[in-house]
């Protein structure tokens, strides 16, 4: 350990407790970083914010880590970093039943989460990848979406207050408990997604939805995943009360009868609703090679959350690219690897055994045929990857890139927030 | 002079048709909705482009002549008042639907467009436009961007930021941004989502990017009087607790049931009722009829009058006419209207509600509620005299006391007709110094020098050029 992080350490201790702090010297360091590292973990917003003045003295970045789904993806690997783990910060603040709105901090995992509330018939609307042990504060940090975006909408609509820890060691909230709110600037979506680098994230308030009384799980087996989508795209047009419509090919069909790819539509809501929707599913000659309702306690992978994150990519685009899109990643990535298009949300997740499944990709040549599709590109656990794919289409970049780094700069003058991760060149 | 400077420049650019700057042609563009704040502005400009709104822009920053952007001018906050002799951009005139693309379900508009012609342009295809504030029918798409409009089908469907995807926008230095994306999963910093609802204040924008979505397979509408509000209230918290989303929760009670039943807008609201609950259920059929079912026996175990479903979609069109006239019908009332909007969680609505009668019949004010009753957004109505100045601070009394009231139990300063100038003095009760701190540093982030409508939201001068209104409520800090 160099001699700057050994003072930190102390200084920590000094400031926190010993038991806020501790070091981990070998193994999977918190955040990705490099062994040995020093961890906080504070036990409320104002040690959140202790730490971070302690850190920006020091001249040390902060790396808040939650349940440590999404690796520090950084340009500046040399910057030194202490990580900020909320694991002491994760009790219920308050479950108000009536008003299906629910507080945490920031630490709470998220399947705890939906224990504590289950009883009541509400859940949390998120879905994100490894979301057994995802926390509240990564799962929005992160915006990690997941299967029930289409029902429910995105991260942020979920979102609707929020508590940070500002690089100046300021702490400051936004948005409120109601379930409407137009009372000044809507810092929760700004926060939502922004990965660490405008504040640490200390408490959040997420709106609930009630638990559907019935769900049912309808499967199409065809030929070619590019048939599924195509079908999917009938389903999609013709029935809009769908909760959710896959399209799959490789082990994300496991549990499914029958061989090649599948489509599954998810039905959720009112007994005779889901019923009713399903019968209009089954009517719908889809010219698939077989079908069949799944059970209900089956949960085949090609709708369950992403699980694993060493070989994943996902890439998103508009819902009726998404034939395209199949087109495209067969010639470039080959057919080997598991698909699982979103057909109602336009979000392709590739997977592959081998994580260095992309080394043999053009990655220039996937990007000239994804730019014309006004592709998103995301490959999460890939260090690096985040930073390059913003500058993959500069024709289709989101603007703003000046305001970006204003904004980092005046809530986190000294950039000690997760540094590097937003390093982008205007 | 530099505002003279800055409008010879302003009137070579678009012409004299195109910036109106003699004084009996800027007096309607004074104020907006919210009547109680009035400032005019040096000139009144129409660009019909982006290109025209970037050069605008950057003839008054570099006069440093304040600009304010408006849409319909229909807001209920001040958002749209122009700085002191500022310049007012009215994008009116940009009202060209671009694009729809039918089959990914996505309109792209200028920020003139109107919000119900949206929908009216898209029905061809099976599509609407879901956020339908009350003034749709005038109001528009950009001064809904920049209010994040909500509107009674806000409940199920989302207010206007779930609904836009990306935006082109202005810059108050003049560069043309691109903030968003269609496609899901866009990098970097949720520019688009801080731009929604921010009054104007951090850029103009020029282009927006919609969701569309499919017009509902089945569309019912209820209506349920009740002889107490209090019961109809609970009625509507058993409801949504029970895990039925309707498409819209409306309430109305007797001094609106009255207003509305004596003017244009009659709905055949029993006279006899102390509250209406309004519901709309939207979706496949199946769903409607087992969610009618379970809010009818919610009804009848809450003791409900009687429930009448519509039996046609003129007879729905009536029941609604009476809940979205229901503003307009309350001019029989008293010459002026002041219509609050703070949001409560919804259980609260019980309790909350009596308590603001309270309020206003100790201050011997005309009280009238409707409201979103499904996400708690409350409307109280005083309808008052503005020539008798006592009654007139009466209202600015019970304005104040009904929003500490709100907060008191949770609530929020707004939700959906924004802060704009009414309610700067009120965020200091609702968040600390810290947290207006950060909102402060994200609006500097966009609009450093504070050119780009000033002295809106935050309740310090933390803008280069503030408004001083000409006639402001007493007690409501505007500075």
């Amino acid at each position: 350990m160099t001699e700057v992080f050994s003072n930190t350490d102390e200084l920590l201790r000094a400031a926190l407790g010993a038991d806020a702090v501790y070091v981990v010297t070998e193994g999977d360091a918190p955040g990705a970083l490099p062994t040995p590292t020093i961890v906080v973990a504070p036990a409320s917003a104002e040690q959140v914010a202790e730490a971070v003045r302690v850190a920006t003295d020091a001249g040390v970045g902060i790396v808040p880590v939650g349940g440590d789904t999404a690796p520090r993806r950084s340009r500046n690997e040399d910057f030194p970093c202490v990580a900020l783990s909320l694991e002491r910060m994760s009790g219920v603040v308050e479950h108000a039943v009536e008003d299906l709105v629910f507080t945490a901090q920031a630490g709470l995992v998220l399947t705890e989460a939906q224990a504590a509330i289950a009883a009541h018939g509400h859940r949390v609307p998120l879905a994100p990848p490894l979301a057994a042990r995802a926390t509240l504060g990564g799962i929005v940090a992160c915006s990690a979406e997941g299967p029930t975006r289409n029902a429910y909408g995105s991260v942020r609509d979920q979102v609707l207050g929020i508590q940070v820890v500002h690089g100046d060691g300021r702490i400051s909230r936004a948005g409120g408990r109601v379930v409407k709110n137009v009372t000044g600037y809507d810092l929760c979506r700004l926060y939502t997604g922004s990965r660490g680098v405008l504040g640490v994230i200390t408490e959040l308030t997420l709106r609930l939805r009630p638990i559907e009384p019935a769900a049912c799980r309808l499967a199409w087996r065809f030929p070619r995943i590019e048939d599924a989508w195509n079908a999917g795209m009938t389903l999609r047009r013709d029935i809009p009360a769908l909760y959710g419509l896959h399209a799959a090919r490789g082990t994300a069909t496991d549990g499914i009868s029958g061989e090649g790819a599948a489509l599954v539509a998810t039905l959720r809501g009112p007994e005779a609703f889901v019923e009713a929707l399903g019968a209009s599913c089954w009517e719908h000659d889809l010219g698939a090679a077989s079908q069949e309702v799944l059970q209900p306690d089956a949960v085949p992978a090609i709708i369950g959350p992403v699980s694993a994150l060493d070989a994943w990519l996902r890439v998103c685009v508009l819902p009726a690219d998404g034939g395209r899109l199949l087109t495209t990643l067969a010639q470039r990535i080959g057919d080997d690897a598991d698909l699982v298009l979103d057909v109602l949300g336009g979000v392709c997740d590739v997977t592959h055994e081998d994580p260095g499944f992309l080394d043999p990709v053009d990655e220039t040549a996937l990007g000239a045929d994804l730019e014309p599709l006004c592709a998103q590109v995301d490959r999460p656990g890939d260090p690096g990857f985040h930073l390059r794919r913003l500058h993959l289409f500069p024709s289709t970049r989101p603007g703003g890139v000046n305001v970006m780094q204003a904004l980092m700069r005046s809530l986190d003058p000294a950039g000690v927030l997760n540094p590097g991760r937003y390093e982008v060149a205007p | 002079m530099a505002a003279q400077a800055c409008i010879k420049e302003l009137k070579r650019l678009l012409g004299d048709e195109r910036c109106l700057a003699e004084p009996g042609r800027l007096l309607s563009y004074e104020c907006d909705a919210l009547t109680h704040f009035k400032s005019m502005p040096s000139a009144v400009v129409l660009p019909e482009s982006t290109d025209e709104v970037q050069q605008v822009v950057r003839i008054c920053a570099r006069h440093e002549v304040p600009f304010t952007p408006r849409g319909a001018g229909t807001g209920l906050s001040g958002g749209a008042v122009p700085a002191e002799g500022g310049v007012l951009i009215e994008c009116s005139r940009m009202r060209r639907v671009l694009e729809v693309d039918v089959e990914n379900r996505i309109a792209r508009v200028e920020p003139g467009v109107i919000n119900a012609h949206l929908s009216q342009q898209v029905a061809e295809h099976g599509l609407a436009y879901a956020p339908d504030p009350s003034s749709q029918t005038v109001c528009t798409l950009g001064g809904n961007v920049a209010e994040n409009s909500g509107g009674p089908h806000c409940l199920k469907h989302g207010a206007t930021t779930n609904h836009i995807l990306a935006l082109r926008m202005v810059m108050p230095d003049g560069e043309v941004v691109e903030l968003g994306t269609p496609v899901a999963g866009a990098a970097g910093l949720d520019l688009r989502g801080v731009v929604l609802g921010s009054e104007g204040t951090l850029g103009i924008v020029t282009e927006i990017t919609c969701r569309l979505v499919p017009v509902p397979e089945c569309i019912e509408t209820l209506l349920a009087p009740f002889d107490s509000m209090g019961a109809a209230c609970t009625a509507v918290s058993r409801i949504v607790a029970a895990g039925i989303i309707p498409a819209a929760l409306e309430a109305l009670d007797e001094r609106t049931i009255a207003a509305v039943e004596a003017s244009v807008y009659r709905a055949g609201y029993p006279d006899d009722a102390a509250a209406v609950i309004l519901v709309e259920l939207d979706g496949h059929p199946a769903r409607v009829e087992a969610e009618r079912e379970q809010i009818h026996a919610i009804f009848r175990d809450m003791g409900a009058l009687s429930i009448e479903t519509a039996r046609d979609p003129e007879h729905a069109e009536q029941l609604w006419k009476g809940r979205k006239g229901a503003f307009g019908a309350m001019g029989r009332l008293a010459p002026d209207l002041y219509v609050q909007d703070a949001v409560v969680p919804r259980s609260k609505l019980p309790e909350v509600l009596p308590e603001i009668g309270r309020i206003c019949d100790g201050l011997g004010l005309k009280l009238a509620n409707v409201f979103h009753a499904g996400e708690g957004n409350l409307h109280p109505n005083i309808s008052y005299d503005g020539r008798d100045a006592a009654e007139v601070e009466k209202v600015v009394q019970a304005g104040q006391q009904i929003i500490e009231l709100c907060l008191s139990v949770g609530g929020v300063l707004s939700g959906e007709h924004g802060i704009g100038l009414e309610k700067q003095g009120f965020m200091k009760l609702m968040f600390s110094d810290d947290d207006l701190e950060s909102m402060a540093r994200v609006r500097a982030a966009f609009n450093p020098t504070g050119i780009l409508n000033p002295g809106k939201i935050l309740p310090t001068p933390r803008a280069c050029v503030e408004v001083k209104p000409v006639h402001r409520l007493p007690g409501v800090d505007a500075s």
